[in-house]
């Protein structure tokens, strides 16, 4: 079975319902390895209740529809997908608790060639079921592997022009041995980030760290580099996954800024091992 | 305000009942520092659910009063106020999802006199609450270090007291590497006292930074006796015991001292880089491998 254009452009994806506590948002912010200087306020205020603001990334993992292509009659061959991009558009800051809904839309397939395979580009939009007020647009793309050659959208990402110049901050964030055994308990359970066999089938010598991880650690990345007092002023961010972390390796992120837009590339210190690419994020 | 003796003695702790889930399973693991080696079968049957075990320590984090002691009003001075004594005797292997219930009753207070403190003693059992099955007793003091004096004599001798050290060197030696945010990871199972959090408070406390949740070094021992005694297997543990006399600050590597004979383990705790003794007159039992606590 091939994947079928029509049939996904009109693919319904269920709204999620979703309650968290402030004990989530810290559970969050500790699986993203804040807390590693529990003396630095920027950091404790991420971690303790009294003061507390959510990482404004941990808004891609709240109400997303865990592997919607898994479900039958998508056309999609799911186990050769891979998470290929994620971004966020803030439209007002997360709050610490309480319930979002998630709506998911399929707004593109794109048809990269046999070779490469097709890539299904989704929006989320995250509401606050209180006042029905819209927090939050996460972008999602992924790359379906097995579907190149299906006809589809034409690709209409505009160009990455990339500064030229040395980084206007570089900021490296060590990540513990068991660092996706925290982070998966914010909800993404995939086993390829814990059980070693697991991971050895899938082609990794052992489990990897969760692509939105690496994406939540540039995130802070750049909240430490340019508003670590305010993160809410952090309103705008996308990346493309390259490669995974192993829990264990640091991530070095390198930014660039120009009046309130910044570029950034994330890669495992000390190696030539790109994790984040083309990657771009807006200060209110 | 006086620590007012009969009306602590009387004390009535209404019933704390807690549902706890799998993922609560796995974060006391991981906050005793479990999966730190991500790919060792032996620890990741403590954080991962695939053939996943409670550690019997977890018993202490569970349907318990946090702050009742504060709360009761009884003349304590809370900042004052540091932990005595944890043990557990387990009854029955404790299940990695639940409900349980707990009532805390105080067993004893000890007046050392006005310039030492006072330590008040409480206990509860917890219980499943379907099956009604005791699954193990707990028991602690506070060394309330500003409420001492309350009679005219103290007490000398204690409502516990310490095992006899073994003369000869230890029979193994352990050491475990707590994180800087160790306390901040710990405490999400429910102690939010500021004192392990908050710089601020901890200073106001006579700390220079937060220190470690006294029942964290008591999992991280429990971790020990277990890797080092029962062949990581949680149900050969049948109690273990420990005084606390120093804080461990997060961040700081816990050498742990063990003294094994046969079915009885002696074991105290030190932070050579600081020259603190952070556990004392520990002892733990356990059994051997054919028998083990009920199922």
């Amino acid at each position: 079975m091939t994947l079928h254009y029509e049939t996904l452009k009109k693919w319904k994806i269920k709204d999620i319902e979703r309650t968290y506590s402030a004990k989530d948002t810290i559970l969050y912010a500790l699986g993203v390895g804040i807390g590693q200087n529990p003396l630095d306020e920027s950091q404790l205020q991420f971690i303790l209740e009294d003061r507390l603001r959510a990482l404004p990334a941990m808004s891609v993992v709240l109400a997303y529809p865990p592997l919607w292509y898994w479900e039958a009659g998508t056309t999609v061959d799911p186990v050769k997908v891979v998470h290929a991009e994620q971004g966020f558009v803030m439209h007002r800051p997360l709050p610490v608790s309480g319930t979002v809904i998630g709506k998911t839309k399929i707004t593109a397939v794109i048809d990269k060639g046999i070779s490469v395979g097709a890539l299904l580009r989704s929006e989320n939009q995250l509401i606050d079921k209180k006042d029905q007020s819209l927090i939050c647009t996460v972008t999602s793309a992924s790359m379906a592997r097995g579907d190149g050659g299906c006809g589809g959208d034409s690709d209409n990402q505009k160009e990455y022009e990339f500064p030229s110049g040395l980084p206007d901050a570089q900021i490296s964030i060590s990540t513990l041995p068991q660092a996706a055994l925290l982070y998966r308990l914010s909800g993404d359970f995939n086993p390829l980030h814990a059980d070693p066999k697991h991971a050895l089938k899938a082609g990794f010598s052992r489990p990897i760290l969760h692509g939105r991880m690496s994406f939540g650690l540039a995130n802070w990345a750049l909240i430490q580099a340019f508003c670590p007092t305010q993160p809410e002023l952090l309103i705008e961010m996308s990346a493309r996954f390259v490669k995974p972390v192993i829990p264990g390796e640091t991530l070095l992120t390198k930014m660039w800024r120009k009046d309130k837009k910044i570029w950034f590339c994330s890669e495992v210190d000390g190696s030539n091992k790109s994790v984040l690419t083309r990657g771009e994020a807006l200060l209110a | 305000m006086a620590l007012d003796y009969e009306k602590l003695m009387a004390w009535q702790e209404p019933e704390i009942i807690q549902r706890y889930s799998i993922q609560d399973t796995i974060l006391y693991g991981l906050s005793l520092g479990y999966g730190s080696n991500p790919i060792d079968e032996n620890e990741l049957c403590f954080v991962y659910e695939k053939k996943l075990e409670a550690i019997p320590s977890m018993v202490t984090i569970l349907a318990s009063p946090w702050g009742w002691l504060y709360r009761a009003k009884v003349g304590i001075n809370p900042t004052l106020a540091v932990h005595g004594f944890q043990g557990i005797h387990i009854h029955k292997s404790l299940p990695v999802a639940t409900e349980v219930g707990s009532v805390l009753k105080v067993t004893g207070i000890e007046d050392k006199g006005a310039n030492r403190g006072a330590i008040v003693w409480f206990e509860r059992n917890l219980y499943e609450t379907n099956s009604g099955d005791l699954l193990a007793t707990i028991e602690a003091s506070m060394f309330c270090r500003g409420d001492g004096g309350f009679r005219s004599s103290k007490d000398e001798d204690g409502h516990r007291q310490f095992e006899e050290r073994p003369t000869r060197p230890p029979d193994f030696t352990r050491y475990y590497a707590t994180l800087p945010q160790s306390a901040l990871i710990f405490r999400l199972h429910g102690d939010l006292n500021p004192i392990h959090a908050d710089p601020l408070v901890a200073l106001k406390a006579g700390f220079n930074r937060p220190i470690l949740h006294g029942l964290c070094t008591y999992g991280m021992a429990t971790k020990a006796i277990l890797e080092t005694c029962c062949d990581s297997n949680p149900r050969r543990l049948k109690s273990i015991n420990t005084f606390f006399s120093a804080p461990v600050l997060p961040g700081d590597v816990i050498e742990f001292r063990i003294w094994s004979n046969h079915h009885s383990v002696y074991f105290e705790a030190v932070v050579s880089l600081r020259d603190a003794i952070v556990l004392k007159g520990g002892s733990a039992e356990v059994y051997s491998a054919e028998k083990k606590v009920g199922i």
